[in-house]
């Protein structure tokens, strides 16, 4: 490879640094790294990655910029609302460095594209926000050879780690089951400060482009936890588990039809006692229904109707009696966590039998539009 | 014997506490020392969490060493 007159300007301060250097800069412009999810973690790992001179840089985000995003996803201005993370990211990072190559995938990662995806790119690094696509991520990466860098965050902490490299563990070895549905909570559930996953992205950032050079100490078999309000970090030693990775092998032809989605216990059919969200607009305004919004106050979208009732869960124990008289109740939240595990709780409790939730929440609606 | 337990992530809210001194008997082993954990926050019982002894996660039933660090740490899922 002949570095051009433009490139070696532009990576200067790469191509005079010890253990970088031309070649070291040869190597990042040769790497294709795969980053799934262009949101709080996705945003720094894509601009540092871009800015070092990656060659080829896929994108994987089927959502689209919410204006909730921006308070920590940074690559986004506020004029992208609406537009689909995966190519506003790459119409930025384009015009940060017109030497990189990107692939916008507009499209959920799956079982039935990730391992094709998984064989185009070198390094994959899992930038998602749910442990049923983070699952799916450790397996195709296990599946394919290829090494992961891991990154999640939990309010004010964050957790990096790079899986499946040379003979290192795999997520799986450290976290062989997920957690029951509802019992960790996400970002957009809980809240979390903006500027962790810029500090957590950055290091998995750091992570693949020492992979990418071969420099330093990987963070393979180990996982290092950042707590942002003490400034501390813990690192814990990760064993490879011989007998969870060869199961992941062996089930590589079931790869294909495992539902993801149920082995984190999100149940993705909807049940007689659940609202498709495709017929929730028939029941908003429609009087034989009350529909209770479960969500605090302060969560948006607000959902509007005559027939929606406002009750945040601590206010929501109050007005049992008044919501044991009502024929048939919604009961609507974000994500369709909170509500089923009220509807739970108040069938339990109350012996209430009216009860329905609307499936996947305000989010599912948003969906559909 | 004396042991420093650490807590993580949603754990702490189980807990109200990031860290805590306890003191255990010798040759307790890991398994052992969950029971007490979920004796002391019953609310643990349902929650999904690994535990470390001195940085490090071992199999349940090693035993844990005197003035050990006890790290219970759980998943995470946010990005």
């Amino acid at each position: 490879m002949i570095m051009n007159s433009e490139a070696k300007i532009r990576y200067n301060r790469h191509l005079i640094l010890d253990g970088v250097g031309l070649a070291g800069q040869e190597r990042l412009m040769a790497a294709r790294v795969l980053v799934i999810g262009a949101g709080g973690l996705g945003c720094p790992i894509l601009s540092y990655l871009t800015a070092a001179g990656v060659g080829r840089i896929g994108i994987v985000d089927f959502d689209e910029v919410d204006k909730s995003n921006l308070q920590r996803q940074v690559l986004f201005r506020t004029e992208d609302i609406g537009k689909n993370k995966a190519s506003a990211a790459s119409k930025h990072l384009q015009a940060l460095n017109p030497l990189v190559t990107f692939d916008a995938i507009e499209e959920r990662l799956s079982n039935q594209n990730a391992l094709d995806l998984f064989e185009q790119y070198d390094i994959i690094i899992d930038g998602t926000d749910n442990f049923s696509t983070r699952y799916l991520i450790n397996d195709a990466a296990v599946i394919t050879g290829r090494p992961l860098v891991y990154g999640s965050i939990y309010k004010f902490q964050g957790q990096v780690s790079v899986f499946n490299y040379k003979q290192g563990p795999s997520y799986r070895c450290l976290f062989p089951e997920p957690p029951k549905p509802g019992q960790i909570k996400n970002c957009s559930e809980i809240g979390v400060i903006g500027v962790l996953p810029g500090i957590i992205g950055t290091q998995q950032a750091n992570e693949a482009i020492k992979l990418i050079l071969g420099i330093g100490e990987p963070l393979s078999g180990k996982l290092l936890i950042y707590d942002a309000l003490n400034a501390s970090s813990t690192v814990l030693k990760v064993d490879r588990n011989e007998a969870t990775i060869k199961k992941v092998i062996d089930q590589k032809a079931d790869f294909l039809t495992f539902d993801y989605d149920r082995f984190c216990g999100m149940n993705t059919k909807i049940e007689s006692d659940q609202i498709d969200p495709q017929d929730f607009s028939d029941l908003l305004n429609d009087g034989d229904h009350l529909i209770v919004d479960v969500r605090e106050l302060w969560e948006v979208p607000e959902l509007i109707g005559d027939n929606v009732l406002q009750l945040p869960i601590d206010e929501l124990k109050a007005k049992i009696e008044t919501l044991q008289t009502v024929k048939k109740i919604v009961l609507v939240c974000q994500s369709g966590v909170r509500s089923k595990q009220i509807k739970e709780y108040l069938e339990t409790t109350y012996k209430m039998n009216n009860l329905f939730e609307l499936a996947g929440g305000i989010n599912a609606l948003k969906d559909l539009t | 014997m004396k042991v420093t337990v650490r807590y993580f992530g949603k754990i702490q809210e189980v807990t109200d506490l990031s860290e805590e001194h306890w003191d255990i008997a010798e040759s307790l082993t890991i398994d052992a020392f969950r029971a007490y954990l979920i004796e002391k926050y019953p609310a643990l019982k349902n929650e999904t969490y690994q535990l470390a002894v001195n940085q490090e996660l071992l199999d349940l039933n090693k035993t844990i060493p005197a003035m050990a660090e006890i790290a219970v740490l759980p998943p995470f899922s946010g990005g």
